[in-house]
């Protein structure tokens, strides 16, 4: 028990830190479950957005694809110097702006000239105003190379333009196909957890000072017990910050997410992700540079970060699962965090989980535990080779 | 002068832990970022969605066929009745269901049932077009049949300057404002020992003869001097190794980075000057500062920085990192001159700031007995 309370005064010490540091991670990852939120909806409903259409041709085409943009969009003006557009989209005035430059209907009809569109950098929702200028634009061709004039044919795309897909949705989950919001701060939770847990683990350092080593073998508790309530302690210290965050997620979404029907599978996958965080934790301490503290904590921190971003950035955490590449997911699924996002995805998606999915859930689990097994087994391992030397 | 510039230079070059910070980890970032976004092009990441297809009785042998000219392309079709097919998306193995009525199901709002969606909607577009054709012009059939097969692109996305755009940039725009603004660290420990209250070294300087102003100038020029070097060596890596397309000039790149550099170590020398707390203390604060603004300016999701925006237009003028990021846009995608000047304007005013608040701090600083 001395050993135990030794690890968590240690700790208690650093608690403004713990806190200072999850107070930082916890607010980036607020900030991007708003952020993924935002899109996710935003995705969803046909947004009208502010557009500017700068018209150097004047023509028929021109006056018909402006007039279309104009009935699903807000059309601004904004000026037409290069100048305007710069200003207008540096101050999101405006969102998308278009060019129809001189002769188009010509140079559309005959060489298939392009339209030049500048966006705000970094925003996406504009994809979908791409493909509205592709419709009526290859509507208006298709019909003048079928015996139209320009004017006809764009009388006829704007009545086509009525005819819309019967799509039905059929939700796997309450919220109607879309994610619940409590889905993307629990894909946050391992950045979070392996950045605080491994701050925490600065703890180990000043136990493994040579005095307090000596000190501590002289006890007439064994080795294993000392050891085994250093694990204990860690798992306290984890249990407390798993506890926050899940207050956190209560605080934020809680009536969604206590109506939720994976809301046990959702608990139990982000108790093993603790426990892997607590691992790397364990492990790391036990690697970093005893001899003296103060570089020790920095070269914790430089490892921490490393492992913390380079995890969460490899495996679908910042960037979603879907739209990472092959070779990066093949790397990927030796990791723990690999197994805990598609897990969480498959929850976030299906309220009913069938025997092939509860498949995929265990063995994500077991991969997690057993990254977890191992890394303590290291630490454990290096331990033991630091105490014979 | 020199005599102290060229020991802080061995000083700090020799202290892993800030340059770990202000030079290896925005490299490790960059490789991290490319992984992740560089690779996967779209047609890797979408190949071949599965979707189930359901006959009905008053079915349309067109649509049918449609959906058989896309099996192996785009889709991966398997006819199956309606019961078996709703089962299989409850079960997440299809991503939609057609039915030959013209019609979809799916399951969520993936970017895969968008795909599947779009591609409903144009095979309605284009029958009604046909339709509409064959009925008044059948001579002309062949042709507009033609013309439907050419279906192009009909926009070219272009930045303001006239370049093309690649939106992962933007997240190494957001990590060239990360790279600089972690001047700080050196920044920081500069200051903490330069300060007799806090390191012995600093005690020792003090009673030395050497003027104070000197100790400091000599100490921030070898610090700027450092970080410049970090952030300059971040540039060509993202640049030349990594083969990012930062287009712009190459010399005004080297410019924001110097701008970049002066308010990081700026940054680190005013949290350096405040108070007595602990050096961990004092790195919590600048890492929260740092990685917040980093935050803003898009380095975790483009979407927070273009909802930051949005909801508080002018964090963006005062944020450094969203400043650097700016200035960067500037240069190699908007192509704007003016703007890019005020950018590093507002650096250059907001660096004089935090300098002349440090020297606020400490300045007529006397010890009696440490």
């Amino acid at each position: 028990m001395t050993v135990y309370k030794g690890y968590l005064k240690l700790w208690s010490k650093e608690l403004h830190l713990v806190f200072l540091y999850f107070a930082i991670f916890m607010s980036v990852g607020i900030m991007m479950q708003f952020a993924a939120s935002k899109k996710q909806e935003e995705s969803y409903a046909s947004e009208q957005l502010d557009i500017a259409v700068i018209d150097e041709d004047g023509g028929e085409l021109a006056e018909g694809l402006k007039e279309y943009l104009g009935k699903i969009h807000k059309i601004q003006d904004i000026g037409e110097t290069a100048k305007d557009v710069q200003e207008a989209l540096f101050y999101r005035k405006v969102k998308y702006v278009v060019t129809i430059p001189e002769n188009f209907e010509r140079g559309f009809l005959e060489h298939g000239e392009k339209l030049k569109t500048t966006k705000v950098p970094g925003s996406e929702q504009e994809v979908y105003l791409d493909s509205q200028i592709d419709t009526f634009l290859n509507g208006v061709r298709v019909y003048t190379a079928g015996g139209y004039s320009v004017s006809e044919a764009i009388g006829h795309v704007k009545n086509v333009e009525k005819n819309k897909a019967e799509v039905k949705m059929i939700a796997n989950n309450e919220t109607g196909g879309m994610k619940a919001n409590y889905v993307y701060l629990f894909q946050y939770f391992p950045y979070i957890m392996l950045a605080v847990l491994g701050y925490s683990s600065g703890v180990l350092i000043s136990f493994r000072r040579k005095e307090i080593r000596q000190r501590m073998y002289c006890s007439s508790k064994s080795v294993i017990r000392q050891n085994m309530a250093g694990v204990a302690a860690f798992v306290t210290i984890g249990g407390i910050i798993w506890v926050v965050c899940m207050v956190i997620v209560l605080a934020m979404s809680g009536k969604e997410f206590l109506k939720s029907a994976n809301i046990g599978y959702y608990l139990l996958n982000s108790l093993v992700m603790m426990l892997v965080a607590l691992a790397v934790a364990f492990m790391l301490g036990m690697f970093a540079r005893d001899n003296d503290t103060h570089s020790g904590d920095h070269n914790l921190s430089a490892v921490v970060n490393v492992i913390s971003l380079g995890m969460s950035f490899l495996c679908g955490v910042f960037v979603p699962l879907e739209v990472l590449g092959k070779e990066v997911k093949a790397v990927a699924q030796f990791l723990p965090v690999y197994w805990y996002e598609v897990i969480n995805e498959m929850l976030g998606e299906f309220d009913v989980l069938t025997t092939e999915m509860l498949g995929t859930l265990w063995k994500g689990m077991a991969i997690q535990g057993a990254f977890a097994v191992a890394c303590v087994a290291v630490a454990l391992g290096v331990g033991g080779r630091v105490r014979e030397v | 002068m020199l005599h102290l510039m060229k020991y802080r230079l061995k000083q700090t070059l020799r202290e892993k832990s800030s340059m770990f910070w202000a030079l290896c980890f925005p490299l490790i970032l960059a490789t991290l970022f490319r992984f992740a976004f560089g690779s996967g092009s779209f047609d890797e990441v979408f190949q071949k969605i599965p979707v189930a297809v359901v006959m009905t009785s008053e079915g349309n042998e067109t649509f049918r066929e449609f959906l058989d000219a896309m099996d192996g392309d785009m889709l991966k079709t398997e006819e199956m009745s309606e019961e078996k097919a709703l089962k299989k998306l409850a079960a997440g193995e299809v991503e939609g269901i057609f039915y030959d009525t013209k019609r979809l199901a799916v399951s969520s709002n993936s970017i895969k049932s968008s795909i599947l969606n779009s591609l409903l909607d144009t095979y309605v577009k284009n029958e009604a077009m046909m339709l509409d054709i064959a009925s008044k012009h059948p001579e002309r059939m062949q042709d507009a049949l033609q013309a439907m097969g050419e279906f192009t692109s009909t926009t070219e996305e272009v930045s303001a300057g006239g370049r093309s755009l690649d939106t992962g940039l933007s997240f190494f725009f957001a990590l060239m404002a990360m790279s600089c603004l972690y001047g700080c660290f050196p920044g920081l420990q500069v200051m903490q020992e330069t300060r007799a209250n806090l390191a012995a070294l600093g005690a020792r300087q003090c009673i030395s003869p050497t003027h104070r102003l000197k100790r400091i100038l000599a100490v921030s020029l070898v610090t700027y001097g450092i970080q410049f070097v970090n952030s300059a060596v971040a540039l060509f890596y993202i640049r030349f190794v990594l083969k990012m397309d930062f287009g712009g000039n190459m010399g005004g790149m080297l410019l924001i980075c110097l701008m970049g550099s002066l308010i990081g170590v700026s940054m680190g020398i005013v949290v350096g000057c405040i108070g007595k707390m602990r050096e961990g203390a004092k790195v919590g604060i600048v890492l929260a500062v740092s990685m917040i603004s980093c935050g803003l300016a898009g380095l975790y999701s483009s979407d927070i920085k273009v909802m930051a925006e949005e909801a508080i237009p002018w964090i963006g003028r005062v944020n450094p990192a969203s400043v650097i990021a700016d200035a960067f846009y500037c240069l190699n995608v908007y192509n704007d001159k003016a703007r890019y000047t005020q950018c590093l304007v507002t650096l250059a005013v907001m660096s004089g700031v935090m300098v002349l608040a440090g020297f606020l701090f400490t300045r007529r600083e006397r010890y009696d007995s440490i």
